[in-house]
């Protein structure tokens, strides 16, 4: 086998186990709260099964051996032999996370040591509610399951859902046996999904009936993935004096009605033929006929139904089923794709001039085609952030437990789909704000129960939609932020001076300074001061807002405000001269024209009276250098940074664009004030604005000054 | 379980419709159905249905059928008839519907021929 194939084989296990290690840590959360669900049992189960199956296979056999050990155990509580304790738990969370490690290709001799811990742990929690032979302390087996003997587990492994033709004819006595046959069809319905038809035309008019005989059967067409045991198990007490035909049905065979019933044998092949020379619904041909009765025909459709439900759901997972490809693949593609866009832009621009109607409507078809593309190439980035919402329910079990709080983690909108780097970026400033709201914003139960609220603590993580961005909110119902104290903090740290005088929401947002914390103690957790600038260094990296909201004593809501994706912006494009800035659009507040501003202060940072209040702005030309001459009336640009309004003043606003941003590469990376670039319709490049970024450059101002 | 009142031909049924008592409940059914052309059933307050009470209801339905008497059986709880009609497959074979005013829900046989 040639190396880059097994490499490859080896990548895509990686990605793989990354995915089931997810998984199982959130059905292991999942069951910690449920502990007798048996879906999350099986998730559990399935997720261990596939590790060590992958393992093997792709050769990690460590990993496989040691899953092995893990996926044993929960056998047994498959099996309903053992309970899933909140030890087995904790231990199974541990193995996780060992896997973990090893597929990181961390020190193998410390993480067997450490296994061969768990599994003598895991098999002493064990060893009461199992007979076999293996004592908890037998040396831990590194040996690759038999992958036969790995398939049968005591309970029939689920499998793929087939469809079973189930014909039952109870004994004419059923009754005096203290059977009701119904209860045998309503447990056979609870296999799978169903449709069930009784056969009644046996049942005589009062004068013949005999109270004590049966004489109804039913068709039953059954789509389970329970296997045909499952389903004789049903019958078990009744099948020696029962008319029990069970058959699978190939779903992928005829569907026709009439064949159906032949292949039941409720209907001869010769009769089927001659009627189906006449052109009539073939149901009531039969039935004209005198050849089936109203339940035949209905069973036989039933199984018609089933099958075409069956084709369909199967045809729709075969849709489904998703490949994985790398993301710097994606990231061309979105590139390529933007350059389709721009040149698609200029060969429009073109055609619009010329009178060939063929050129210009094969330039709509091209644009109608790029467009399509470009909304799919971009969506092919998008994913649910529920997958990382369910990292953190980890983190908030381990560290309540630590701190001896009672914390549960409520999360909403897990389906809200963002740009995978963004969500990639946002993991971190989330770790750190969820820490924040453990240690220091839910109290000790002892506190929460002084202060009149529920011993346990609740934290939200919230994501909705809100336009082009998404709205992730952290609120927990804790003690809420102490600006007395966070005021204080801040003037010993220097952040502020003493005479300085803020509003609440000004108070607030001094968490985020570099070395600010007022942690009492400095914790494992958080008081070191690092993190809170983190995350709001990384919100402006991606272009997005923080906003915090907190009572005292009810708890504080921050508010994380994120585009949808960094690939593609809505921008404001502006003139300066003869090159082009594209100001993106989520800054902008509104424009103005706007003849020679009064400035009252000289260098970048500027300030002219706008409605009656000065208005500090940038004037962009003198920030890039530009020495042309300004044009007589210029266009201001109101812009929010970080709360407050500055101007920039442009030579001309041209107007809104939806823009592919390309990265300006590693020469002019370090180029501050810049965020990227973008190639507009005519070919020329625009820069795109740090807005941020280029207000810090210039120092402006964060006060609006009234004008006296 | 069972009240039968005579001059109007009107039975009630009530409590466990079940192998037990599928006896009892045939005669009387034989009985009211005799004894009026045109009987009027009553399930009301009913604990529990078996297959041997589905079985009698449809004879009922079908020996009406037969002699093209008019039988109306009353039910006050439709929604658990019919769950059990479609648990036990027998949706092409019963249907339970309002009657006239609106206020009362029937079940009816659906007599194949």
């Amino acid at each position: 086998m040639d190396d880059t194939y097994t490499e490859k084989m080896r990548t895509a296990f990686h990605e793989e186990a990354e995915e089931l290690l997810i998984e199982l840590e959130t059905s292991l959360m999942e069951l910690e709260e449920n502990p007798l669900e048996k879906e999350l049992i099986d998730q559990v189960f399935r997720a261990l099964h596939t590790l060590k199956g992958s393992g093997s296979m792709f050769g990690f056999d460590a990993i496989a051996g040691f899953a092995h050990e893990i996926e044993s155990v929960f056998d047994l509580v498959r099996n309903d032999s053992l309970p899933a304790s909140r030890e087995l738990i904790d231990l199974t969370l541990s193995a996780r996370d060992q896997i973990c490690r090893m597929l990181a290709g961390e020190d193998d001799g410390a993480i067997s040591k450490q296994n061969s811990e768990i599994i003598s742990q895991i098999r002493k929690l064990a060893a009461p509610f199992t007979e076999q032979e293996d004592h908890p302390d037998s040396p831990v087996s590194e040996d690759i399951p038999d992958k036969e003997q790995s398939n049968q587990s005591k309970n029939e492994d689920t499998q793929k859902p087939v469809t079973y033709r189930i014909r039952f004819k109870p004994p004419a006595d059923i009754f005096l046996h203290g059977t009701d046959p119904l209860l045998l069809i309503e447990e056979l319905a609870g296999l799978g999904d169903s449709r069930i038809i009784a056969h009644v035309r046996s049942i005589p008019d009062l004068n013949g009936l005999n109270i004590e005989t049966c004489y109804v059967f039913w068709d039953i067409i059954l789509t389970t993935d329970r296997g045909i045991n499952a389903i004789r198990d049903i019958f078990i007490f009744v099948e020696d004096d029962s008319e029990i035909k069970i058959e699978l049905i190939d779903d992928e065979a005829s569907n026709k009605l009439g064949e159906i019933l032949v292949e039941r044998g409720d209907l001869d092949e010769e009769k089927l033929k001659k009627v189906l020379t006449r052109q009539e619904p073939i149901g009531k041909m039969l039935r004209d006929a005198g050849l089936t009765d109203k339940a035949e025909i209905e069973s036989a459709l039933a199984e018609q139904t089933q099958i075409r439900k069956v084709k369909e759901s199967r045809q729709k997972l075969v849709k489904a089923n998703s490949i994985r490809v790398g993301s710097d693949k994606l990231d061309k593609l979105v590139d390529m794709v933007g350059e389709l866009v721009t040149v698609e832009a200029r060969f429009s621009q073109k055609t619009s001039d010329t009178k060939n109607l063929e050129f210009r409507s094969m330039a709509e078809e091209i644009e109608r085609i790029s467009s399509g593309l470009r909304d799919l190439s971009m969506s092919l980035r998008m994913v649910p952030i529920g997958t990382t919402f369910s990292r953190f329910r980890r983190l908030v079990r381990d560290l309540s437990q630590q701190l001896g709080k009672k914390i549960e983690l409520v999360t909403e909108g897990g389906d809200t789909e963002l740009d995978a780097t963004i969500i990639e970026r946002l993991v971190e400033p989330l770790i750190h704000l969820i820490r924040n709201s453990i240690d220091h914003g839910i109290e000790r139960p002892d506190e929460r129960e002084k202060a009149g609220k529920q011993p346990a603590g609740t934290i939200h993580l919230r994501s909705t939609h809100s336009g082009a961005f998404v709205l992730i909110q952290i609120e927990d119902d804790g003690a809420g932020l102490n600006t007395g104290q966070i005021r204080t903090r801040a003037i010993e740290k220097g952040i502020i001076g003493p005479e300085t005088v803020q509003a609440e929401k000004e108070i607030f947002k001094l968490i985020f300074a570099p070395g600010f914390s007022t942690a009492q103690e400095v914790t494992g957790l958080s008081g070191r001061g690092v993190g809170m600038d983190v995350v709001k260094r990384t919100m402006e990296e991606l272009g997005g807002v923080i906003e915090v909201e907190s009572k005292r004593g009810k708890g504080t809501r921050i508010t994380l405000r994120i585009p949808l994706t960094l690939a593609i912006i809505r921008g404001l494009l502006v003139r300066i001269s003869e090159a082009s800035y594209v100001i993106p659009l989520s800054s902008v507040e509104e424009c103005f024209e706007i003849t020679r501003p009064e400035t009252h202060r000289e260098r970048d940072i500027s300030q002219t009276n706008f409605r009656g209040t000065l208005l500090p702005y940038l004037n962009l030309r003198k920030i890039f250098l530009l020495n042309s001459k300004p044009p007589e009336i210029e266009h201001m640009v109101i812009i929010n940074s970080d709360g407050s309004r500055k101007g920039f003043l442009v030579d001309q606003v041209i107007g809104e664009l939806q823009t592919v941003v390309k990265n300006l590469g590693m020469v002019y990376s370090h180029v501050e004030g810049i965020s990227g670039a973008t190639i507009l319709g005519d070919g020329r490049v625009a820069l795109i604005l740090d807005v941020l970024k280029l207000v810090q450059i210039a120092a402006v101002t964060h006060e609006e000054v009234p004008q006296p | 379980m069972t009240n039968v009142d005579e001059k109007k031909a009107k039975l009630t049924l009530s409590g466990r419709l079940t192998i037990e008592n599928a006896q009892k409940i045939c005669d009387e059914l034989q009985s009211s159905f005799e004894n009026s052309f045109n009987p009027e059933i009553f399930l009301t307050e009913i604990e529990e249905i078996d297959l041997s009470f589905l079985q009698i209801l449809y004879s009922l339905i079908l020996t009406a059928h037969k002699l093209e008497k008019k039988i109306s059986v009353f039910i006050d709880d439709p929604e658990l008839i019919n769950k059990l009609l479609v648990a036990g497959g027998f949706e092409s074979h019963f249907r339970i519907k309002k009657d006239r005013s609106g206020t009362n829900s029937l079940i009816e046989g659906i007599i194949d021929g």
